[in-house]
């Protein structure tokens, strides 16, 4: 996990209001300090990297689309990142009411599989428990936490995002992590 | 979990295809509306009578108590559950929701409060019963909402329904701060029908057009 930098996201915020001004050559920063984060972030969501890609793509078209009305001063991060979860959201419905049933089996690498060391099974094991202990929580508790520790947003940018105060943000983040803590002991060998 | 290299040229390249407005281009195309929907709005106001106080029952003083405070209670829900500070998200839901709820309660309770302190200021009118007003209402409100919703496309992705209708709430607000300088009714069944409802039907109509168009923003 690394964290954003103030200094990145900064650059980012100026790039997003250079571009908002026409300078078309500013949408790369703001692609370089965003793009990673949020296609991590995306492809924890869908557990599947084609469509965190094309979630990605919809979401800097959404961003260019709507440059003219970004606001001075905004945070582009937190809006960035609203965008890509209702993205997300709207794809979850439109496959939950046509659900797929085909399966693309040559996408399959069985050497990949093959491969995997045991060591590299039970962090799975580790990671799996974590991310089952977080598809638990509530939702509101859930998304605070992948915000502040997984994507490194601020506190801040996470209120803004959740539509909640810092105390909240700062709350429910201690709460998940107390719920992830509890089920990583439980985890642990004796 | 290393981003893909193909995906920044990739997007680079899509972006580059569909051109975009500059935030000087919306913003010229959003006075020019605005100034349109002012003309139209203040042309059809002036076309129906406008400011009306010689020969109806009201005195100077209370037309211009009426109006300032409906002017000063549109002016607070712009400033409280429109106006867009520095977040791209939209107002938070208790903003919308406390606008929403009690701005149509503050205006009845004003209007019809300080009519109560003039003479025959509460008066029903046999031939007002606040049809005239309600239509005209909603004749004066319907080209701002949209004018409104059209600025906010893409731009209240929390809340776009709520969003929606506080843009409709605004709507109506203006709406009624020029029927009532038009209206010297005050009595509190023709102030509901005629000056309160057109406001909650505008910020339902704001609800629906928000839900369909303040969300994300599709090409």
């Amino acid at each position: 996990m690394v964290a954003f930098h103030e200094g990145s996201l900064s650059a980012a915020d100026a790039a997003m209001d250079r571009y908002a001004m026409g300078e078309d050559a500013a949408f790369a920063v703001v692609y370089d300090v965003l793009a990673p984060r949020l296609y991590q972030f995306l492809l924890r969501s869908t557990q599947d990297a084609a469509r965190a890609e094309d979630l990605l793509q919809q979401t800097f078209l959404n961003i260019h689309r709507a440059r003219g009305r970004f606001i001075q001063g905004a945070s582009v991060a937190s809006w960035a990142f609203t965008i890509a979860g209702r993205l997300h959201k709207d794809e979850v419905r439109r496959v939950a009411r046509r659900p797929e049933t085909n399966c693309d089996i040559a996408s399959l690498d069985p050497c990949t599989l093959e491969n995997r060391p045991d060591r590299l099974l039970e962090a799975r094991l580790a990671e799996s428990a974590v991310y089952d202990t977080l598809a638990h929580l509530p939702k509101s508790q859930r998304l605070a936490f992948e915000l502040v520790k997984l994507d490194g947003l601020s506190l801040a940018q996470v209120a803004e995002i959740l539509g909640t105060t810092v105390p909240a943000v700062k709350a429910l983040t201690h709460r998940a992590y107390c719920a992830l803590r509890t089920t990583l002991q439980d985890e642990a060998p004796t | 979990m290393s981003l893909p290299d193909h995906l920044k040229r990739q997007i680079l390249a899509g972006v580059a295809a569909e051109p975009s407005p500059t935030r000087s281009a919306v913003r010229r195309i959003d006075a020019v509306i605005a100034a349109v929907v002012a003309v139209v709005v203040l042309g059809v106001f002036l076309a129906v009578g406008g400011v009306r106080d010689s020969g109806a029952p009201r005195s100077l003083p209370l037309m211009i108590g009426t109006f300032a405070g409906t002017l000063a209670i549109t002016i607070a829900v712009a400033v409280f559950a429109v106006r867009r500070g520095t977040s791209m998200l939209g107002r938070p839901r208790s903003h919308l929701l406390f606008a929403i709820i009690v701005a149509p309660l503050v205006l009845f309770t004003w209007k019809v409060l300080y009519s109560s302190l003039f003479d025959g200021g509460l008066d029903f009118w046999v031939t007002r019963v606040g049809h005239k007003c309600l239509g005209l209402s909603m004749l004066l409100g319907i080209l701002p909402l949209l004018a409104l919703v059209r600025s906010r496309r893409g731009q209240a992705l929390r809340h776009p329904r709520g969003s929606g209708a506080a843009l409709g709430l605004l709507a109506g607000m203006m709406a009624t701060t020029l029927v009532d300088l038009w209206c010297p009714v005050a009595h509190p069944v023709h102030v509901a029908y005629g000056h309160v409802l057109p406001i909650l039907l505008l910020a339902a109509a704001g609800a629906g057009l928000g839900a369909l168009s303040l969300g994300m923003l599709k090409k």
